[in-house]
């Protein structure tokens, strides 16, 4: 019996037995087994030949069979069987001839009907036991080879704990230990790594796994829910588990990683775990690049969108700044006569005062709607975002003489998200109405709903009395480079969409040829988050 | 307004009407006409002003050309369809050379693009009022020479008819059956009824009123 031996970065090294499975022998071993069983069938031998013992004193020549045995050599069981029973006929013909003799000859057919029993159960047994060698040097070679991390770890304390608290109270037990951050850790440093392959810890960053061996609490940073799910899927019994988690290299860095985690199946005994690790820092710097890229696409619709709307936008800055200057000159004028009017001059001056602030706000806002800031993942509510949008595009809703109404219903729940990306869909939204309204005559209404979504979230309908969508074009309108109009760019509705999705919501539309179209923003409520350790 | 110690400002001359969705703009272009001695009506929309009493003193519409509603242009139109005359300037918060050629064959005195100085929002009120005066007296003018005509009696007109026609008085007798003395004292009765210095005044009464000829 070998004893469980760490493995460690070895390039070129043959590979170490596998543990816990009975081997070959080394030659000096092997060779002083046969010694033993020779003297033995030597002994046998003589005391079967020259004692009167009328037993069958043959049948000893098994344990010479299962000395040889232990070699787990095939040849070597052979040839013990071979010579026990050679030995054995020798006697018997030595001491009662060829004839039929009665109980002797009885006594050597039991002998040998013995000895080669045995010899075929030790046959049988050397063959499962090479099977079983070879199948462990299998999985060996793929422990080594594979470029996937695997860790071993002995869960079998962590059983136990679950175990006294009763199934399924194990699982309640999983929840409660995931909430309490210290038992949690507790908890975690029941586990006892058990191997490392080399994968592992080329992705460790270390050449031994000898420090390794042991407790659990450095080797895979798994924040405490990612644990607590973990937990709560082996005291399920589920067979494996998938999750994110990020790893500690010994310089101290940190690596993303995607683990999948096999639990053994719930009557085996055997409490390893295998957990295969997979470096994903390439993945999440393509999925990094890939938001960046949206963001920035996102900011081009923006600063697209404020030319669309740069007429109104001017009409909006002017009021103000034509207020100040009238103001201005009207107050020179009531200073300026024989005898000056000071209240009016008074008025004149904090008519000043406001509409320059209120200048500064208008610019404010629009320089915030089309600020290339990072995604901000903050907590909203639906309510002032529309409100905010609304703002926006309010002056050129009404130069286009488009009603507008706004019904939020009361209660609803807060989202998560970016303040201006938000506020950026529904400006999309509604000018493309107004525009599709401006298009032909009749009523021009537009109405903005904020309801509750049916499944906790928030939903926000846009709703026009415009020409509506053909029915051809609905399922591609929300394609990149899709429009219908002359000189839309197409990219509006596709990064709106993207947004939504990015947001963990949806868009989509309704829409009836000469009904006007309806478009549906779907957002999920803001949860709380679980603290990283 | 009226403040202690002051006496009562005289009653202004002129007014100008103000209509604006934007209350800083209204209240600001307010002071400035209050500072030069006009009196003022302000409006939120077109709306307010069609509903509104209209002034009976000369005046002038000051009007945003992109108002949330009816746009300025509209009322324009409107009004001219009321028959109300009152001289209009625009102004816009952002300069549309479309808009501002329309609304000058329109027949709007002015198209000022906000910020605009104030002198040059003045004159353009000023033009306008000044443009609304002519129209009233021209307008009492040709009242005065209606109610004067109405005095004439029958033989009166048609002697006059035919009198600014070029017709000496003894055709003019021959032609309406009258004696030439008869004509002359009718002729003399008419100008004199309507304050006719000379023929050729009365002929361009006549061509006034748009009499017929004989």
């Amino acid at each position: 019996m070998s004893d469980h031996r760490p493995t460690g970065a070895r390039h070129g090294q043959t590979p170490t037995p596998p543990h816990g499975v009975p081997q070959a022998a080394p030659a000096a071993g092997r060779h002083t087994l046969l010694a033993i069983a020779l003297v033995v069938a030597f002994a046998i031998f003589l005391v079967d030949t020259l004692s009167p013992l009328e037993g069958a004193v043959a049948v000893l020549y098994v344990t010479v069979v299962l000395l040889a045995a232990r070699t787990s050599r095939r040849r070597d069981i052979l040839a013990a069987a071979g010579g026990a029973i050679a030995l054995t006929l020798l006697s018997y013909v030595s001491m009662h001839g060829l004839h039929h003799v009665g109980s002797p000859t009885i006594r050597a057919i039991v002998s040998l009907a013995a000895i080669g029993v045995t010899a075929m159960l030790a046959l049988q047994n050397q063959m499962a036991t090479a099977a079983l060698s070879r199948s462990e040097s299998r999985y060996r070679r793929m422990f080594d080879a594979s470029r996937i991390g695997v860790v071993e770890e002995d869960w079998s304390a962590i059983r136990a704990t679950l175990d006294a608290a009763g199934f399924p109270g194990g699982i309640d037990l999983a929840r409660r230990i995931a909430r309490d951050p210290d038992t949690a850790r507790r908890v975690r440093g029941l586990a006892r790594v058990v191997d490392v392959n080399p994968a592992m810890l080329a992705m460790l960053g270390r050449s031994s796994a000898v420090p390794l061996m042991g407790g659990t609490g450095n080797l895979l940073i798994v924040n405490d829910r990612v644990f607590a799910e973990t937990l709560e899927a082996f005291a399920r019994g589920e067979s494996f588990y998938e999750g994110e988690s990020e790893i500690l290299r010994s310089d101290g860095m940190t690596v993303p990683i995607l683990f999948t985690i096999t639990f053994p199946t719930r009557p085996d005994g055997d409490g390893t775990v295998l957990i295969f690790v997979v470096d994903i820092t390439e993945r999440r710097q393509a999925q990094d690049a890939l938001l960046k890229a949206q963001a920035e696409l996102a900011h081009a619709a923006r600063a697209a969108t404020l030319g669309e709307l740069s007429a109104s936008i001017a009409h909006e800055v002017n009021q103000p700044l034509m207020a100040v200057v009238t103001s201005g000159e009207a107050g020179l004028r009531w200073l300026r006569r024989a005898s000056p009017e000071l209240d009016e001059v008074d008025q004149s001056i904090s008519r000043i005062v406001a509409e320059g602030r209120r200048a500064s706000q208008i610019v404010a806002r629009i320089r915030s709607f089309v600020k290339k800031a990072p995604v901000q993942k903050d907590v909203l509510s639906i309510a002032t975002i529309i409100e905010e949008a609304v703002l926006l595009v309010e002056r050129e809703l009404s130069a286009a003489q488009v009603e507008l109404s706004i019904d939020i219903q009361p209660g609803l729940p807060e989202i998560r998200g970016d303040r201006i990306q938000l506020q950026q869909i529904l400006v999309n939204l509604m000018v493309n109405a107004g525009q599709a309204m401006a298009t032909r005559e009749g009523p021009r209404r537009l109405h903005i709903a904020a309801t509750h979504d049916g499944s906790g979230g928030v939903a926000v309908g846009v709703a026009d009395t415009g020409p509506g969508i053909a029915s051809e074009d609905l399922p591609r309108l929300f394609e990149p480079f899709f429009t219908t109009r002359q000189q839309g760019m197409g990219m509006g509705l596709a990064i709106c969409r993207t947004t939504a999705e990015a947001h963990g919501g949806h868009l989509s539309v309704e829409s009836r040829p000469g009904e006007g179209a309806t478009f549906r923003l779907s957002l999920p409520a803001a949860t709380e988050e679980v603290a990283a350790p | 307004m009226i403040t202690p110690g002051h006496a009562a400002k005289p009653a202004a001359e002129a007014i100008v009407i103000i209509v604006d969705d934007d209350a800083a703009v209204r209240e600001s272009l307010d002071s400035l006409f209050r500072s030069v001695g006009f009196a003022t009506q302000l409006h939120a929309s077109p709306a307010e002003l069609l509903s509104a009493p209209f002034p009976e003193i000369p005046g002038c519409i000051i009007l945003d050309v992109r108002l949330p509603g009816t746009s300025g242009l509209d009322l324009q139109t409107e009004l001219a369809r009321s028959g109300i005359e009152l001289p209009i300037v625009f102004m816009t918060g952002h300069g549309d050379i479309p808009m501002s050629v329309r609304a000058m064959k329109a027949g709007a005195v002015d198209f000022l693009s906000k910020p605009f100085r104030d002198q040059d929002m003045l004159d353009a009120v000023a033009a306008a009022v000044g443009r609304d005066r002519q129209r009233r007296r021209d307008a009492q003018a040709a009242n005065d020479l209606r109610e004067r005509y109405e005095t004439l009696t029958a033989r009166e007109r048609e002697v006059m008819i035919h009198v600014v026609a070029g017709l000496m008085n003894k055709q003019v007798a021959g032609m309406i059956g009258l004696s030439e003395i008869t004509v002359k004292i009718h002729r003399g009765n008419a100008m004199r009824k309507m304050h006719a210095r000379s023929l050729a005044e009365l002929v361009r009464q006549a061509g006034a009123l748009g009499l017929p000829r004989p």
